[in-house]
């Protein structure tokens, strides 16, 4: 035993030596010297404290791709609320000619960059007076919905038992009455508007997201950070909305990117059958909608908003993304 | 599990009267009648065709009436096509379920494929073009996919051939099939890779995933075995509302090509106030929505096990 | 398991893919068949029941009145093959020809009338027409207020009605019918389907009420073809009938209807060679045209109006009213919107009644503008100022239909009323019956509105504005225009008559009872295959007469 022991110290001090000569080759220890100790300096936060927003925002603003993608967006919000101000043409006024191709000049010789429509409309005009209302109509409708949606499937999924039961049931009937109807008997009572496109969408425009979020929450409540945060103390409200939401925001925010365009379609389809914005206005649906009547013949009164919508939609489904890369706290670094 | 079944199927029963009784209310509160049309009718005419469709009692006595009659099942006559409601639902929804089946599975497949693609190749250019052609999905409507694929793939298309390669209507050959599902099934499709994208990539970055990899497991194994089966969940809770506006939206589908389905009654029995067709529609409808409801919980609890489904929350 | 199932569908929908099918056009040469455009599905095939054109122009083939319609809309022997009038034009005897037959070969005979008639007129059973021909029928009114429930229908006095009413068996093959008044129009009138003869103990073994017309094998059939095949909401196949009596003078062999809703689908439809005959939007018309295709067209009887209702307020004011149907430049509409043969209406019978004779008589009693728009504006400010109104305060609804057409119809009009008079109108598009019921409800300032015949005659259309007619939703109301119309439905006198109508029309104007606008025309084409067809606004589609190269 003992002998062993010796061995060992002696291999260890032979290897102690080995590299203390060849450190004594580098660095000799006389050229340290002794600076002392500052206490003060030792308190002060070099990094700024990051917030998880400003954290988000700042990675968000540090990707190129994201970069582009709120200038194109940035670009067709500012045509929208502009073009219409500073067009020489309003939205209704008719020229005699009709279905012009873009481009060209009508028998007055005025110009219309986008021709006119299947009654002699800008419209150049028109597809920015509808991204005014498209596009008002998909945050605001879009917004109600998320609010709802978060809240009343956060809820049903976190409670379970007979609330969600309860809930759900109610999810099902509001989804089983028809669409069509419910619009209908709004018609009834209410005068078209925007604000009525919109109360026609919230209506039922929710249960999609409550779905999802109920399913997300069910299966994250499980999870060790919930359990952790209950036996704590923390409250349903603080676990649901600091916790679970929070990490079902991926799906949120895809979902949600995936609610505009229906809501834009939704307002178009409200519109051709008397709810929606008020004739003669138009919305890039109602422009589709028309567009689709005749593309044959004009492929570009179809193309034309078609290809906005997508264009504002890619913009925001892979907006969508970052801000998802940006928010998710799974991917925070 | 079977309790929790039965205890559903219960509570589907108790939903669809009280939908049926909001849809009986809602369709009687808007404005018109069944017979109204252009010219018009003296009313010994109009009370004649109320009292012949029973439709002169009052309401809550054809609440009852109707739902004594589904129980024998029976779901009343068309107003405007005076043939039974179950004999058009009959005839009809056959060829709206296939048409909803086919194109159910191109979304489903197609998405999942799609969105793993997506995900794993992420920042890639088979991330972008997949996710391009995923919005592009989502942002036209079926509308315009279904006229769009109709001019160029099948009238263009035939007109270079000199053949018929894919008929322009019609659902009787296998090739009149496949554009109609193709349309359907495009934005749901889109939707689906949307969602397996995202939730793809939460799971490509779990700790599970990493210890799977750390045991040295084939990346083609982790892939489809554990990270696609914790990434599905989003995808089968849209699966519900999917399938329901997959039967309903197949109106515009199968308006553009002609197909005999029931996808028009939903909007065509309230624009004529096809009262019996209205709640005929509703319940059909509602039926398969709570049906898939219970199929995704279900579903739920069987992809991951920590869901626990008959008591919630201890 | 379910997962393989899933597979499998998705394999053989990517099979579908990929597969090629070798199935052809219909080009075969000369056999007679052909696929025509029929739109959407016939609501009601009973034809006594019926009160739709869809289901009408299937009927049109399928059955045969006493009377039917030749190419130019004059009736011809059908299954009538003679007839007397009595001197006071009153009392029409028919003589029934004996070779026509059920397809089931019962023989077609007087007690087929008498029974589809008296279903007609029976009221518990709902038929719509109903109503409009008992006027014409004598004893028909009676029968029709003894019948209002099915106890009703089996009672002393229903059974009375019945023996009583006006047209009466006199044997198998000999049919009397006795009339209100001397209508000079009664003959085409009984080519219409509601007077098609329906066999009793058919009507009961196919499911009477209830199923009779529900499907090919639940009907009987006297026509020229018969339905051999329906498949709902997609096809009806006719072919010809063995059995007509007349089947020497039908050429096709094969008719199939399709349902294709869309315009766009029928349009590639058509192109693509896979059927016979589509109708055309505007737009697919005008460039057809242009591509150099043989285009067709009919005016399809139906006038478009703006209804005014009286009682809100400036509209009741014929100066306003005028001035409102003078702000619309009725030329730009029609080259706008419809794009066709349409035309600038001059008076409201349209010029498919009598050949155009009527319409030609009247001559242009409606002022139009004709680009100088002082006139109608100057109108508009006396109107309001007799009204109380501030011009800069009128503002008026116009109530229509929630389609693509009217929409921008509505726009169209809109703006011309905004740029021409500077008057503010808003558009309240609503679907179809919510239209109907804000009309009955007389809830509305104007309705865009529009009206076709039900037989060839003026009357059909000027009767629509007597006082508290059904159909006159607006309110119209004058003594003179009543008297006028009133007493032309009993006046024998072809010439007297037609200048009581003559009159009313021009009152009809100067009062500005309505905004009219244009006379409706429509387009259709047909492959080189197939000729002859026939379409006016009595026969919405005919194709009893046509054939195949």
């Amino acid at each position: 035993m003992r002998k062993k022991k010796n061995t060992m110290q002696n291999v260890s001090e032979q290897s102690m030596n080995e590299v203390a000569y060849t450190c004594d080759e580098a660095i000799s220890a006389d050229e340290f010297t002794w600076v002392g100790q500052d206490i003060e300096k030792g308190n002060v936060i070099v990094r700024e404290s990051v917030s998880y927003f400003k954290d988000a925002l700042r990675r968000l603003f540090h990707d190129k791709v994201a970069l582009t993608l709120m200038i194109i967006l940035g670009f067709i919000l500012f045509m929208s609320i502009l073009m219409p101000i500073i067009s020489q043409y309003s939205m209704s006024e008719i020229c005699d000619s009709r279905n012009l191709p873009p481009f060209s000049d009508d028998i007055k010789g005025n110009f219309h960059i986008l021709g006119t429509d299947n009654l002699g409309r800008d419209s150049w005009t028109r597809l920015w007076y509808g991204g005014r209302i498209s596009l008002l109509i998909a945050f605001v409708a879009v917004g109600i919905n998320c609010v709802v949606g978060i809240i009343y499937g956060g809820i049903s999924g976190y409670f379970g038992g007979w609330i969600d039961n309860i809930m759900m049931r109610i999810v099902e009937i509001v989804s089983g009455i028809p669409y069509l109807l419910i619009v209908i008997l709004l018609m009834t009572i209410m005068k078209p508007s925007i604000s009525t496109i919109i109360i026609a969408y919230a209506l039922v425009g929710w249960v999609g997201m409550a779905r999802l979020v109920r399913g997300q929450v069910m299966q994250l409540k499980e999870q060790e950070f919930v359990i952790s945060a209950q036996t704590m103390g923390a409250s349903a409200g603080r676990i649901l909305l600091r916790h679970l939401v929070p990490n079902t925001l991926s799906v949120i925010i895809v979902n949600l990117t995936l609610a505009i365009p229906s809501a834009i379609f939704t307002e178009a389809y409200l519109s051709f059958i008397g709810l929606g914005v008020p004739l003669p206005q138009a919305s890039w649906g109602t422009l589709a909608n028309d567009g689709i009547i005749n593309f044959r013949y004009y492929p570009e009164q179809l193309l034309i908003p078609a290809i906005l919508i997508s264009l504002t939609m890619l913009g925001f489904n892979l907006l969508g993304d970052k801000l998802r890369d940006a928010f998710d706290p799974k991917l925070r670094r | 599990m079977l309790k929790y079944i039965i205890k559903r199927i219960c509570y589907a029963l108790l939903t669809l009267l009280l939908l049926i009784a909001i849809t009986f209310l809602m369709m009687h509160a808007a404005p018109g009648d069944p017979f109204a049309r252009d010219k018009a009718m003296t009313p010994e005419t109009k009370a004649a065709l109320y009292a012949r469709y029973g439709l002169d009692k009052p309401l809550w006595m054809q609440f009852l009436i109707y739902v004594g009659n589904i129980f024998k099942g029976d779901l009343g006559t068309s107003t405007k096509y005076g043939r039974e409601v179950t004999t058009i639902i009959g005839e009809s929804f056959p060829i709206s379920f296939e048409l909803g089946i086919r194109s159910l599975v191109i979304s489903i497949f197609g998405g999942i494929l799609l969105g793993t693609i997506a995900a794993i190749r992420r920042g890639k250019a088979a991330d972008t073009v997949a996710m391009t052609v995923a919005v592009i999905g989502v942002s036209v409507p079926s509308f315009i996919v279904a006229a769009l694929l109709q001019y160029f793939l099948a009238l263009q298309l035939n007109l270079k051939l000199g053949s018929v390669f894919f008929p322009i209507t019609g659902w009787t050959s296998e090739m009149s099939k496949v554009l109609p599902a193709f349309a359907l099934g495009l934005s749901s499709m889109a939707t689906i890779s949307r969602l397996m994208r995202t939730s793809m990539l939460d799971a490509l970055n779990s700790d599970y995933i990493k210890t799977a990899k750390a045991k040295g497991l084939s990346e083609k194994r982790i892939i489809w075995k554990h990270a696609v089966r914790n990434a599905i969940m989003p995808v089968i809770t849209v699966l519900g509302p999917i399938t329901a506006s997959i039967l309903t939206g197949a109106f515009v589908v199968e308006q553009v090509f002609s197909i005999p389905g029931m996808g028009k009654f939903f909007v065509t029995s309230i624009q004529e106030l096809d009262y019996m067709m209205i709640a005929g529609t509703t319940i059909f409808y509602g039926a398969f929505l709570i049906i898939m409801t219970l199929l995704v919980d279900i579903a739920y609890s069987i992809v991951d096990p920590r869901v626990k489904l008959a008591n919630g929350k201890e | 398991m379910k997962m393989n199932q899933l597979g499998k569908l998705a394999l053989s929908a990517l099979m579908g893919l990929t597969m090629l099918a070798g199935c052809g056009g219909s080009d075969g040469a000369s056999d007679g068949k052909v696929i025509v455009n029929l739109a959407s599905e016939p609501p009601e095939m009973n034809s006594f029941m019926n009160q739709d054109s869809t289901s009408g122009n299937v009927l049109r083939h399928t059955v045969e009145g006493l009377t039917t319609l030749d190419s130019n809309d004059n009736p011809v022997e059908g299954v009538a093959k003679s007839w007397d009038i009595s001197d006071d034009k009153l009392t029409y005897t028919f003589h029934l020809r004996e070779d026509s037959v059920w397809n089931d070969g019962t023989p077609v005979t007087a007690n087929d009338f008498k029974f589809a008639w008296d279903q007609l007129f029976t009221t518990y059973l709902g038929a719509a027409y109903g109503s409009t021909w008992a006027v014409l029928i004598d004893g028909a009114e009676e029968l029709m207020a003894q019948t209002k429930t099915k106890k009703d229908a089996k009672s002393a006095a229903a059974k009375k009605a019945y023996e009583n009413v006006g047209y009466k068996v006199i044997d198998d093959y000999t049919f009397e019918v006795k009339l209100t008044g001397p209508y000079p129009y009664i003959l085409g009138t009984f080519a219409f389907y509601s007077f098609a003869p329906i066999n009793e103990k058919l009507y009961n073994k196919y499911g009477g009420i209830k199923h009779y017309g529900d499907d090919a094998d639940r009907m009987a059939y006297n026509g020229p073809f018969v339905l051999s095949s329906w498949t709902h909401e997609d096809n009806m196949v006719l072919t010809k009938n063995d059995k007509y009596w007349n089947k020497d003078a039908i050429k096709l062999n094969e008719i199939t209807f399709k349902m294709i809703k869309d315009t766009n689908t029928a349009l590639n439809e058509f192109e693509n060679g896979t059927i016979d005959m589509i109708g055309l939007s505007g737009i697919q018309a005008s460039k057809l045209k242009d591509a150099g295709k043989e285009i067709q067209t009919y005016g399809d009887g139906s006038v478009w109006y703006m209804e005014f209702n009286m009682n809100r307020p400036g509209l009741k004011n014929a100066k306003v009213r005028k001035a409102l149907t003078m702000g619309i430049d009725c030329e730009k509409f029609i080259k706008t919107i419809p794009m066709n043969d349409s035309q600038v209406a001059t008076s409201f019978t349209p010029p498919v009644i009598n050949g155009g004779e009527f319409t030609k008589s009247v001559g242009n009693v409606w002022e139009r503008a004709n680009g100088d728009y002082t006139n109608a504006k100057k109108l508009l400010e006396e109107g309001l100022k007799e009204e109380g109104i501030d011009p800069k305060n009128f503002s008026i609804e116009l109530l229509g239909d929630d389609s693509d057409t009217a929409k921008i119809t509505y726009e169209f009009v809109q703006e011309q009323l905004k740029t021409n008079l500077g008057v503010k109108l808003e558009i309240k598009p609503v679907p179809f019956k919510t239209r109907i019921q804000r009309m009955n409800d007389k809830n509305f300032d104007i309705v865009w509105a529009g009206w076709s015949l039900d037989y060839n005659d003026p009357m059909s259309y000027l009767d629509l504005w007597l006082t508290g007619g059904g159909n006159n939703h607006g309110g119209y109301s004058n003594p003179e225009y009543d008297k006028l119309v009133k007493s032309a439905y009993m006046e024998a006198d072809v010439e007297k008559r037609t200048q009581m109508l003559l009159d009313a029309e021009k009152i009809l104007a100067e009062d500005c009872a309505i905004g009219l606008v244009y006379w409706r025309s429509r387009d259709f084409i047909c492959s080189d295959k197939l000729t002859g067809v026939q379409r006016s606004a009595l026969r919405d589609m005919d194709l009893r007469f046509a054939e195949t190269k």
